[in-house]
């Protein structure tokens, strides 16, 4: 049995044909597929950049129905090894992109990891400059500010 | 960053630590203010996974207070941080409550502390009726060891939702019971007073506070436990209370636990045998308990042990404390209950053939109304051994525990 194809198309109208059961994992296509079979479904919102990223995922992730036993196509612990390199791999502004993605598509395995990759960023970092360096935040304090909540917060972490 | 919605950016917050936590809200004024002045945020904060951590003393009061930090997903067995007061007078401590990053204490005094910020405040305790009733006598008095161990749990501790959100506050409510009647002394750290609600459950079912079993705070309400599994519920903020008639007969031999379920949020009641450990969750449209889950106790072999229980659980784990007959002390052994199976584990370091007094407790920068920085040579100094328990970069006392 040939297996169901549906189309997904970026905001800049370029058109991704992805098999339906990688498709699924994304909870709002699942619901969507239902609602409207065999039509193209826009993701007016999403960079053909940031699609194939997400199908990426989305295909290393399917776990295979026709196989009995073990059905996942890779071992866990391989999956959460693939998932590392997978965001080590993506910028800064792009991982962002990619996490807004995972919530708005509803991947909540993607969300996870995009998530975990964004704290452990932040974690990284030495001090509140390389954030803001990092991350692109504006900042709207005096340094007189910045010290005085340090001096509120100053205990042995 | 300041382009994600904002339940987007939290689900990012809750997984930093506290240090990385503080350069956030150096970032700039919005981060700073949504984690520093939100309430919610802070909920939020301490309820997410793998931040579970625990404070536990003996139920009977004594010279031991334990801190137990779990590592990330609870995976690996951290250090029991250790407190003990030894030296010529030997103080007693009582843990009465947990919330909001703050512990509701009893040495010779009754204290508010942030063992985080190292803030500390002396409550006058005077005014209590209650209070006065459970810590009447010397320490070393057996008979009111006994006294405190049983009626401790009258004691609730939680934070007053209705105050302005700059300067947190709390309330102190102990629940009074004469035969089916029921009253309630408030304080708010200043004064002590009786509630204008009586409630009378006599039409209804006649039971007695489970003893021992602490209140549960839920959704504005903290809530205790009666024997026959019918709840008492006190609104924080209205001082309304009211009776849950749910019914839950437990058999004689059963362990039981009163908590909550972080994850669904719901009341939750575990009982356990040798052979299961279920757990029932209360259903608010029916009141009734409702069996959630049953898991296999494979810990607890015929004659092997001298003494288990169940002492904590929030969702996702659960934690059972059992002493073998050859063991000196207990361990504690944590259920995943997503991963079903049992994981990590440590000692807890305590006499088996006392009761534990455990707490969740998250450490968490904000701060209550009127408490201030200890100053360590003052008369809460005493104080000073339990603020050092939270203190990753310095330990203690600290220990293995290898069966």
């Amino acid at each position: 049995m040939s297996k169901k194809m549906i189309v997904l198309k970026s905001s800049e109208g370029v058109s991704f044909v992805v098999e339906e059961a990688v498709a699924r994992q994304s909870k709002i296509i699942s619901f969507l597929v239902e609602e409207f079979p065999d039509r193209e479904l826009p993701l007016t919102n999403m960079t053909s950049e940031i699609l194939r990223k997400t199908i990426e995922y989305c295909k290393k992730h399917v776990v295979e129905d026709d196989g009995g036993g073990d059905s996942s196509s890779s071992s866990s612990g391989d999956l959460k090894e693939w998932d590392v390199k997978f965001v080590a791999e993506i910028d800064q502004p792009r991982l962002m992109d990619l996490l807004m993605a995972a919530n708005y598509l509803d991947i909540p395995s993607l969300l996870d990891v995009t998530c975990q990759k964004v704290a452990d960023t932040i974690a990284a970092c030495n001090d509140e400059k390389e954030i803001r360096a990092t991350f692109n935040i504006e900042n709207d304090f005096t340094e007189e500010e910045v010290e005085a909540i340090r001096m509120e917060n100053q205990y042995p972490i | 960053m300041n382009s994600l919605p904002m339940h987007l950016l939290d689900l990012i917050l809750f997984r930093l630590d506290l240090k990385s936590l503080v350069m956030m809200q150096c970032t700039n004024r919005s981060m700073k203010s949504h984690i520093s002045d939100d309430p919610s945020f802070e909920i939020g904060y301490s309820s997410h996974a793998g931040r579970l951590s625990y404070f536990y003393t003996c139920s009977k009061g004594g010279p031991f207070v334990f801190y137990q930090p779990f590592g990330s997903q609870c995976e690996s067995f951290s250090n029991v941080q250790l407190f003990a007061s030894w030296g010529p007078v030997r103080v007693h401590c009582y843990i009465l409550g947990s919330c909001c990053g703050h512990l509701l204490l009893y040495m010779s005094g009754l204290y508010v502390v942030n063992p985080l910020t190292k803030r500390v405040r002396l409550l006058d305790h005077s005014g209590s009726m209650l209070l006065a009733t459970i810590f009447n006598g010397p320490n070393n008095n057996k008979a009111n060891d006994n006294a405190v161990e049983q009626r401790s749990m009258c004691v609730g501790f939680a934070l007053d939702h209705s105050r302005a959100v700059a300067t947190k506050g709390f309330k102190i409510i102990c629940i009074l019971e004469i035969h089916t009647t029921y009253a309630f002394e408030i304080s708010d750290g200043n004064s002590w007073r009786f509630s204008e609600t009586i409630i009378n459950t006599s039409d209804s079912s006649k039971s007695e506070l489970t003893k021992r079993m602490k209140p549960v705070y839920l959704e504005g309400s903290l809530h205790w436990l009666r024997n026959d599994g019918s709840i008492i519920a006190f609104n924080i903020e209205t001082e309304q209370a009211r009776l849950i008639p749910s019914v839950f007969h437990p058999e004689p031999e059963m362990k039981l636990l009163f908590t909550l379920d972080d994850k669904i949020n719901r009341l939750t009641l575990i009982s356990g045998t040798k052979k299961t450990i279920s757990v029932h969750t209360l259903m608010g449209d029916t009141s009734t308990w409702a069996l959630a889950r049953q898991i296999e106790n494979v810990l607890i072999t015929d004659s092997e042990f001298e003494y288990w229980n169940v002492v904590a659980y929030d969702g996702k784990h659960m934690v059972v404390r059992d002493k073998k007959m050859d063991g000196s002390t207990g361990v504690a052994h944590v259920y995943n209950m997503e991963d079903n199976r049992w994981g990590a584990w440590w000692s807890t370091a305590c006499q088996a053939k006392y009761n534990l007094d455990v707490f969740r407790f998250t450490p968490f920068f904000s701060f209550f109304e009127h408490t201030e920085v200890l100053v360590e040579d003052s008369t809460d100094g005493r104080l000073a051994p339990i603020m050092r328990l939270i203190n990753p970069t310095k330990q203690i006392d600290s220990f293995y525990f290898w069966r």
